[in-house]
């Protein structure tokens, strides 16, 4: 009777199941404490202690690194987007490097392409770059709005929080027109047969007569 | 390059500068020099990422760049120094030494000096708030940075300094072959390099240090005296007299008098680095100092400290194989009044310097024994110089015996002992004491057969092989064949055993850079083991209130802190023997002359 017990072919010899091992104490292995062979006793040595000198040494070693790890020079990835917002959460300050933009260096150290990299980028002639596009897009959507709205967002003494403000507002006015105007969508351009009244259909002869 | 050295790097580079600035390393240690489209292909990250990890290195002396013609375009090809990587894992030793050397102010300077990569004094002075300190610290502060300036701790940058050094003298020789009017033969060649090298050389030991702007006095009132030479944590105790070079630095106040102090500034505009090979010079000088200390005493490890203070002056690195000669009289005026002289050695014995009365009997000196006379103190030293330079390892030689004589330290020499001992350590600790004896057995004796090694060391045969086979398995011996036929027959060979040196360090340096890796994985494990622990305690709320960690917390943390400070300090053990193995033999420091 060795049903769900070994493999049944020799009644004498049994594998020791995990059940066994649980119940019996039975081991394939020997027991904890036992000397084998494959695992002889070896006597680990510790090391000398560490004198003052040298725990000093180690403890500025440890400052250095922290220094280190915490300063502008150390490039972390971005963190990955939590998936659930915790209650943690709100403990955990986010910590905001320095770019190596504000680093005081001297420029002429590194190669040329290398400068984007450490020198801050001038605003101004970037804002003249957007206006101009933007500028050209304001005054064709300009167009389309009515004069009661129609703000005059040309002209070179629009700042950028103004133009931001138009963005803004052409958006607001898109979203209206689209609320205003509608859209094809209200309106039913086919007849889907729920309003046909089956009554006043008269007489076809296609399918053949009334039974 | 081995493959441990390399693992190594990148570990060292992720620890102080993150996983990108890792990948770019990794990538550029790979395949050599590469400039910023290759690399893009390579490592996959984006242009500005790869930009920044350039600058940063660039910044900390890691990396270098040259420019290249591919082609019919020119690109900026960038390559990084292992050494100044390695050189990383020594800080903590850097900045013990110049504590030790010129007090907190020094460490601080130092210390933000090393963060930074390379800054100007007006950052640091910024850094460390020096504007809302008192006038005399601000002017123990400009003494302190002048004297790392002046001793070569810290030294001026220049746009040259971050080419790639192997095209700068390529661009040099190209200028001085411009010159001639015909091809140079192949002395001319050797010539021009010659003269490139010696320019460097000139540069470092003319008196004109670059970034010393000019000689300012200054007056001090002498109440500031005394609350000078102490740090902030009282660890150091700033100058020693005997330390500075000249006599320009400090010099101490009588009460109560002004005195004019002559102090030299420091250029704030002009930017500096640490310049890391002249403190591997001084690390070394410490370790031949500890070598005499635990051969004979303290004494004579005091003797050979000033000695080595007095020719530090001169030698710029680890390459210089002699240093400049020192008279004993010169060692006398140096050598430190603390010097722990007494009992050092027993000179009553000593004909040369007995004393006899009127009848002939010898004279006992019955002297307290805590304080030594002049004369007492000129016959300890001379007794010890006579000693030292007699001891078996060669390192104090006399070289000329005229008048109380004169005495110059063998840096070659030093470097073979202090290697020597640090190997046979290095076997002890690893195989045993038997192995131990059977390497030192073969480096006196040179080359040796298996049965005179068995003689010679007093075991049985076959134990004898088996040891040997451990020790040329681990790279610590080698053999030499020598046919007894013209036909080589391998059957009919002496095979004799001997200390292969280069392979031998070669082998040690393997097994210490497997174990620093070793020992940052460790690191990083056990703190990622507590990574949900060290995360509360950056929380906001516990910041404040430090009580809201539990009991077991702390006390976990507090373990984290212990394994954390013996790993380091093993670490710090390991990088010992580096330093001891290869950076001060000055014939590795010559091939690490264009890293």
């Amino acid at each position: 009777m060795s049903r769900g017990r070994g493999r049944g072919g020799d009644g004498n010899r049994r594998e020791i199941s995990a059940l066994q091992t649980e119940l019996l104490g039975k081991s394939i292995f020997g027991k904890y404490g036992e000397k084998s062979s494959g695992f002889p006793e070896y006597d680990i040595v510790a090391g000398r202690a560490a004198t003052e000198e040298e725990r000093h040494v180690a403890d500025l070693m440890e400052k250095f690194r922290a220094e280190m790890q915490s300063s502008v020079f150390c490039l972390q990835p971005p963190a990955p987007a939590r998936d659930v917002e915790r209650y943690s959460d709100r403990y955990f300050k986010a910590t905001t490097r320095q770019s190596l933009k504000g680093l005081k260096t001297d420029v002429s150290l590194f190669p040329d392409e290398l400068h984007s990299e450490l020198l801050k980028k001038s605003t101004k002639g970037k804002k003249a770059a957007v206006y101009s596009g933007n500028g050209l897009l304001d005054a064709l959507k300009g167009a389309k709005d009515d004069d009661e709205e129609g703000g005059d967002k040309s002209g070179s003494d629009a700042d950028k929080t103004d133009k931001e403000d138009g963005d803004e507002e052409l958006g607001d006015e898109e979203d209206e027109e689209d609320e205003e105007e509608g859209n094809d969508y209200l309106e039913s351009y086919f007849e889907n047969g729920e309003e046909d009244d089956m009554g006043d259909l008269d007489d076809d002869d296609g399918g053949g007569g009334d039974y | 390059m081995y493959t441990q050295q390399v693992g190594l790097c990148k570990q060292i580079v992720r620890e102080h500068y993150g996983p990108i600035v890792e990948t770019v390393v990794a990538v550029l240690l790979r395949e050599g020099r590469l400039h910023l489209g290759q690399l893009a292909r390579r490592t996959k990250l984006t242009g500005p990422n790869i930009r920044r990890a350039l600058a940063v290195l660039i910044q900390h002396g890691i990396a270098t760049h040259a420019m290249s013609k591919d082609g019919s375009r020119m690109f900026t090809y960038y390559s990084v120094s292992l050494k100044s990587i390695l050189r990383l894992q020594r800080a903590g030793l850097y900045l013990a030494l110049v504590e030790e050397r010129m007090g907190s102010e020094g460490l601080a300077i130092f210390r933000t000096i090393m963060v930074n990569g390379l800054t100007t004094i007006g950052s640091v002075r910024e850094a460390l708030s020096v504007a809302e300190m008192g006038n005399a610290a601000k002017i123990k502060f400009n003494s302190v940075v002048a004297k790392l300036v002046r001793d070569r701790y810290i030294i001026a940058v220049n746009p040259q300094d971050t080419i790639t050094k192997v095209d700068r003298i390529m661009q040099e020789e190209a200028v001085e072959v411009e010159k001639l009017t015909i091809p140079p033969t192949a002395k001319e060649l050797l010539a021009i390099r010659r003269k490139i090298i010696e320019r460097e050389e000139e540069e470092y030991q003319s008196s004109n240090v670059v970034g010393i702007k000019r000689r300012a006095s200054v007056d001090i009132s002498a109440d500031h005296s005394s609350k000078l030479h102490m740090g902030a944590d009282g660890r150091a105790n700033g100058f020693n007299s005997y330390d500075s070079g000249d006599q320009n630095g400090y010099s101490h106040l009588n009460n109560g008098h002004q005195q004019q102090q002559q102090v030299d500034a420091v250029d704030d505009k002009q930017f500096f680095r640490a310049y890391y090979d002249r403190l591997d010079v001084f690390l070394r000088n410490q370790q031949i100092v500890n070598y005499f200390t635990d051969k004979y005493n303290a004494g004579a490890g005091a003797l050979v400290k000033s000695i080595l203070r007095v020719t530090e002056q001169h030698t710029r690195t680890c390459r210089v194989k002699l240093s400049e000669t020192v008279s004993a009289t010169q060692v006398f005026q140096h050598i430190s009044a603390e010097a722990p002289l007494i009992d050092s050695i027993d000179t009553s014995k000593d004909m040369f310097h007995q004393k006899f009365d009127a009848n002939g009997n010898p004279i006992v000196d019955t002297s307290s024994g805590t304080e030594l006379s002049r004369e007492k103190r000129s016959e300890i030293i001379f007794a010890l110089l006579e000693v030292i330079h007699t001891d078996s390892s060669g390192i104090v030689i006399k070289v000329d015996e005229r008048g109380t004589g004169q005495y110059r330290v063998n840096f070659e020499r030093a470097a073979i002992t202090l290697r020597d001992r640090c190997v046979d350590a290095l076997v002890h600790e690893k195989f045993g004491s038997v192995h131990a004896r059977l390497l030192r057995v073969l480096r006196d004796k040179q080359k040796l057969d298996e049965k005179v090694v068995a003689q010679a060391t007093m075991l049985p045969i076959d134990s004898c092989r088996t040891r040997l086979h451990d020790l040329a398995l681990a790279g610590m011996i080698d053999t030499v064949e020598i046919p007894r036929s013209a036909d080589r027959n391998p059957s009919r060979m002496f095979y004799l055993w001997y200390v292969n040196a280069d392979k031998q360090m070669r082998s040690a340096m393997r097994f210490v850079y497997q174990g620093m890796s070793n020992i940052i994985e460790r690191n990083t494990k056990e703190v990622s083991a507590r990574a949900l622990l060290i995360a509360k305690t950056k929380r906001e709320d516990v910041i404040l209130d430090p009580g809201l960690l539990t009991d077991g917390e702390r006390k976990e943390l507090q373990n984290l802190a212990r394994i954390k400070q013996r790993l380091t300090v093993a670490n710090v053990r390991l990088d010992s023997m580096l330093l001891v193995i290869y950076d001060i033999d000055p014939l590795s420091a010559d091939h690490q002359l264009l890293q």
